[in-house]
């Protein structure tokens, strides 16, 4: 082990009973120990800024090809530095166009993720879950396939009646489908229960293995520097 | 019933009374007719009305019922005749109508002797009826002797009485039609009364014949020895007359009319003066007469006559103004200047005035005393010239219809005022509305509550002191002791807790298996690292074998990362596979470090569209788009798999709506994600036509690949004490869902104990 991974294991385990000393409530170990994090975050993610995009993507291949890389470095700088505007109280308006061609453009791409990546998708799977022969093709028994695919059908249905919140000018909530639906929605708020309970879980699971690690990692510390003042077998 | 309207104050009154009920005054004229009475046929109208304000109503004569005007003595004798048929006037001059024109000044002269003696009225009253009586007799005398003085004086009568005017020849149409009166009447009683034409006064005659007749008693000799009074001052034998004023003088008159008449009054008096045989000089009293009056005849005079008969009913103030307009402009000049001439009264008038208005008090005080004395017979005219503040405070006329009258507001006592619907509103009284708004105990009570809450905002609270140590710290100390001894014991056994049997993982496991399995040398695997340092212990469970697996397979490892801190994550993957037996000698250097990539999800888009343009330079610098990579400069489906490794769903959602799409199903997409974001991305994973390929989630899943593959992993260092933690885990969550399902269980049967017994 080297002097840095030595000098990083006595700051990490500091570090680390740092954190743990939360347990104990909000006290100064444990904000030192944050104020550090968010610092070193901070830092470390401007010279990487820095140098990983300004310099090497933008101002390098200016200044060492300007013309073939000129389309491709001239409208970064420019709008980076149009965007510079917004940090000005009073010529923030300047840097309004600049936001606008962001936001248009994040949100042209996040529509057409959310469509083509995740709604099409998800509903050519909730459809074919009923093929039987993809079902066989993948070798599922048809007495597991079955009931699997009825339920996940059901429950995707079920889930999304749950999220009607319109009541239209003619709601009676007397109505006979108002009293059909409101088992319905009953189930589907049943099951997104179930989905939380589930998505708990797995936060605790990763919490649980992200606590071993550093129990570990402490008890291997520990365990090493005895070992170097008391020889063990 | 028929009700006769009393001239004074106008209310109503029985049709046979005499007298009204309300104001006692006058309701029938004192008419001399032939029906009235022996004692009274030849007894002047004066004088007549004189004792009849003695007697009781009874007695007066039932002619007068026509009459509505008051006729009292007061009253001018042209008033007495305009009531009565108009025959008797003309025909019978001498022998109804006792020297009518005589007894029509003694009416008028009456006025003043009145005044001064009222007070002696009761006194002298029985006394002055025998004198009463004596000097009607030789009057009457006079009259019969005297046949050719009569249509003198039946036109003088007439003319007295308004027939005709000689000073206005011209005279308008009136009213009423009046009689008319020969113009030698009219001269002759115009001359005579004007006293400078007094020339032909048979004097001899009428004088002779009365020193015939009877001589008068007492009062005649009174009469004789009258001396001609001064100015100023009444002659005697109106000073006697005077005591036997009836009590129908109530009032002096004071008043400018009351002047005309005295002017007239001293006229008549100076030609009754005249008139008197042997009694009075006639000479000498028309001597004493001031010459004022013109010789003409006044026009007031004339116009009395004309107005008195033209009246009917209640008698206006000025009558003369209808009559004025009636006149022409010179004809109204002259009676305008014959009014003011009679109003200039001579001074003995004058003082008369002032000694009537100085003993009006011992009058009105002597007609308390004496009840019985008649009220005061104003003419008509007259009683319309009194001020108002005289008059009693009633209404002339008085709508008898309407018998309301009004009891509440500004008109109250007031008859014949409309009826509004204030009337209906006063039938009740008006409610009377509290000012005060009513509050119930329970909006008082919320009241109350909000007040507190507004004046304590401002006010300091104390906050209560936080113990020391809680129940949840202690639980908290107890739950992290025992999962750390349960930990540093698994790590200390090192029990060789069972890994997950690789017959039995789970099919995206083993599908990533697969696919990494199928990697050929050099072939570019695209490997992102999304995850914080944070979750390093548990994806370095699920990364490291799997890059192990590749690193094995001879893969070229592609490292980007859309966090500042992946770059390092990658140094240190790179370096721990370089550190394994299989690279121990050589190291690992197939690989490339992009860095960092901008952007966010645009730089993932533009990343899967053209990774060379992205990100043509590695962490170090130096171009990266050579020797392997040289084939997947222009698209990302040139890789043999594309890993992307992430501690949060978002990310990895991100990555596969982003460039999932651009493989076109070529090229494998695996997700290495943590088991907070595996039951999120679980959907994606849907074959055949999943975007998805692979999925290992969380310590169990890179359990389950190390279990298959026997790869390079820290699972088991891990696992044992991962297992028995979870389980310590597990059995706490029980433990406490039992309490929590207990206790409130038991808060919910106290609570409903406690709503039983209340």
């Amino acid at each position: 082990m080297s002097l840095a991974d030595q000098i990083g294991a006595v700051v990490g385990f500091l570090l680390t009973l740092m954190v743990i000393s939360y347990l104990f409530g909000d006290n100064g170990l444990f904000r030192l120990a944050v104020h550090i994090f968010i610092g070193v975050a901070a830092g470390f993610t401007t010279v990487l800024v820095l140098d990983q995009v300004i310099w090497q993507q933008t101002l390098q291949p200016l200044f060492n090809k300007p013309l073939p890389n000129l389309y491709l470095t001239l409208p970064p700088l420019l709008l980076g530095g149009w965007l510079l505007f917004k940090g000005s109280s009073g010529l923030e308006r300047l840097g309004n166009p600049v936001v606008a061609f962001l936001v248009g453009v994040g949100a042209a791409t996040a529509i057409g993720g959310a469509l083509f990546g995740t709604l099409f998708p998800q509903v050519e799977t909730a459809i074919n879950l009923l093929d039987l022969q993809a079902a066989r093709q993948e070798g599922q028994l048809l007495l597991t396939w079955f009931p699997n695919a009825v339920i996940g059908i059901l429950a995707t249905v079920v889930t999304l009646a749950y999220f009607q919140f319109s009541l239209g000018k003619r709601y009676n909530p007397a109505s006979r489908f108002q009293l059909l639906m409101a088992p319905v929605r009953n189930i589907g708020q049943g099951i997104l229960a179930i989905t939380f309970g589930v998505l708990f879980a797995g936060v605790l699971l990763a919490a649980l293995a992200a606590m071993i690690g550093r129990i570990y990692f402490v008890w291997e510390t520990v365990w090493n520097w005895i070992s170097m003042f008391i020889p063990l077998q | 019933m028929a009700e006769v309207r009393c001239p004074m104050c106008g209310k109503p009154n029985p049709e046979e009374a005499e007298v009204c009920i309300f104001c006692e005054a006058r309701l029938k004229p004192l008419i001399l007719s032939p029906a009235a009475s022996e004692g009274d046929q030849n007894m002047p109208d004066w004088l007549r009305n004189l004792r009849s304000a003695d007697q009781p109503e009874e007695d007066q004569p039932a002619d007068d019922e026509k009459s509505a005007e008051t006729l009292d003595w007061f009253s001018s004798p042209e008033e007495l005749r305009a009531v009565e048929p108009p025959a008797p006037a003309l025909d019978s001059p001498g022998g109804e109508e006792p020297v009518d024109w005589l007894a029509d000044l003694g009416s008028l002269e009456e006025p003043l002797p009145e005044a001064e003696q009222a007070p002696s009225m009761a006194a002298s009253e029985v006394e002055s009826s025998e004198d009463w009586d004596s000097l009607s007799d030789w009057l009457d005398s006079l009259k019969q002797e005297k046949p050719d003085t009569a249509p003198e004086t039946a036109a003088e009568d007439q003319l007295i009485a308004g027939e005709g005017d000689l000073e206005l020849p011209d005279e308008p149409p009136l009213a009423e039609p009046i009689e008319p009166v020969s113009g030698d009447e009219k001269q002759s009683l115009a001359d005579w009364l004007s006293g400078a034409t007094i020339e032909a006064i048979p004097s001899e005659e009428w004088l002779s014949s009365i020193e015939s007749a009877e001589q008068p008693d007492e009062a005649l000799e009174a009469v004789e020895g009258v001396e001609p009074a001064e100015p100023g001052e009444l002659p005697d034998w109106l000073t006697v007359l005077a005591g036997s004023i009836p009590e129908a003088i109530q009032e002096p008159i004071t008043t400018e009319p009351e002047a005309e008449e005295i002017s007239v009054a001293s006229q008549d008096q100076a030609a009754t003066d005249t008139e008197a045989p042997g009694a009075v000089d006639a000479e000498s009293i028309f001597a004493e007469i001031p010459a004022e009056p013109t010789q003409e005849l006044p026009d007031w005079l004339d116009q009395i006559d004309h107005t008195q008969e033209a009246m009917a009913g209640s008698v206006p103030a000025f009558a003369l103004d209808d009559e004025l307009a009636k006149l022409q402009a010179g004809e109204q000049a002259a009676l305008e200047e014959a009014t003011a001439e009679a109003l200039s009264l001579p001074e003995w008038i004058s003082e008369l005035t002032a000694e009537t208005a100085a003993e009006a008090p011992e009058v009105e005080a002597a007609l308390e005393d004496a009840p019985d004395l008649a009220q005061a017979k104003l003419p008509d005219w007259l009683e319309a010239m009194r001020p108002v503040e005289a008059v009693a405070p009633e209404p002339v006329f008085l709508d008898q219809s309407d018998d309301h009258m009004e009891s509440a507001g500004p008109l109250a006592g007031l008859r014949g005022v409309i009826p509004g619907e204030i009337g209906m509103l006063a039938q009740h009284k008006p409610p009377a509305y509290a000012l005060k708004i009513p509050i119930t105990d329970d909006q008082q009570a919320r009241l109350a509550t909000l007040q507190a809450l507004v004046s304590g905002e401002g006010q300091e609270q104390p906050l209560p002191a936080r113990p020391a140590r809680t129940n949840q710290l202690v639980l908290r100390l107890i739950v992290f002791m025992l999962l750390v001894l349960v930990s540093v014991a698994a790590l200390w056994i090192n029990p060789q807790t069972p890994l997950p049997n690789p017959e039995q993982i789970a099919p995206e496991v083993f599908a990533v298996q697969q696919q990494v399995q199928s990697l050929g040398p050099n072939q570019p695997v695209l490997l992102v690292l999304d995850y914080e340092p944070g979750y390093v212990d548990e994806m370095n469970t699920v990364v490291m074998p799997v890059l192990d697996h590749m690193a094995a397979r001879g893969a070229h490892l592609v490292f980007v990362s859309t966090s500042p801190t992946g770059p390092i994550i990658a140094t240190g993957l790179a370096e721990w596979i370089g550190r394994q037996p299989a690279f121990a000698n050589t190291g690992f250097e197939n690989y490339t470090n992009l860095g960092f990539l901008p952007g966010g999800v645009n730089g993932i888009r533009a990343f899967a569209l053209a990774p060379a343009q992205t990100l043509p330079r590695k962490l170090d610098g130096s171009p990266a788009w050579i020797g392997p990579l040289a084939k997947t400069v222009w698209s990302l489906d040139q890789f043999g798999l594309v890993v992307v490794a992430s501690d949060d769903p978002e990310g990895a959602r991100q990555w596969i709506e982003q460039a999932g799409p651009l493989l076109h199903n070529k090229t494998p997409f695996i997700l290495l994600t943590s088991a907070q974001a595996g039951p999120m991305v679980q959907p994606y994973y849907a074959p055949p036509t999943g975007l998805v390929t692979g999925l290992v989630s969380g310590m169990s899943g890179g359990a389950e690949y190390y279990s298959a593959t026997s790869r390079a992993s820290v699972v088991p260092l891990y696992w044992g004490a991962f297992s028995l933690a979870l389980n310590v885990v597990v059995v706490f969550i029980v433990l406490g869902g039992f309490v929590s399902l207990v206790s409130s269980s038991i808060t919910t049967r106290k609570t409903q104990k406690g709503e039983e017994n209340t």
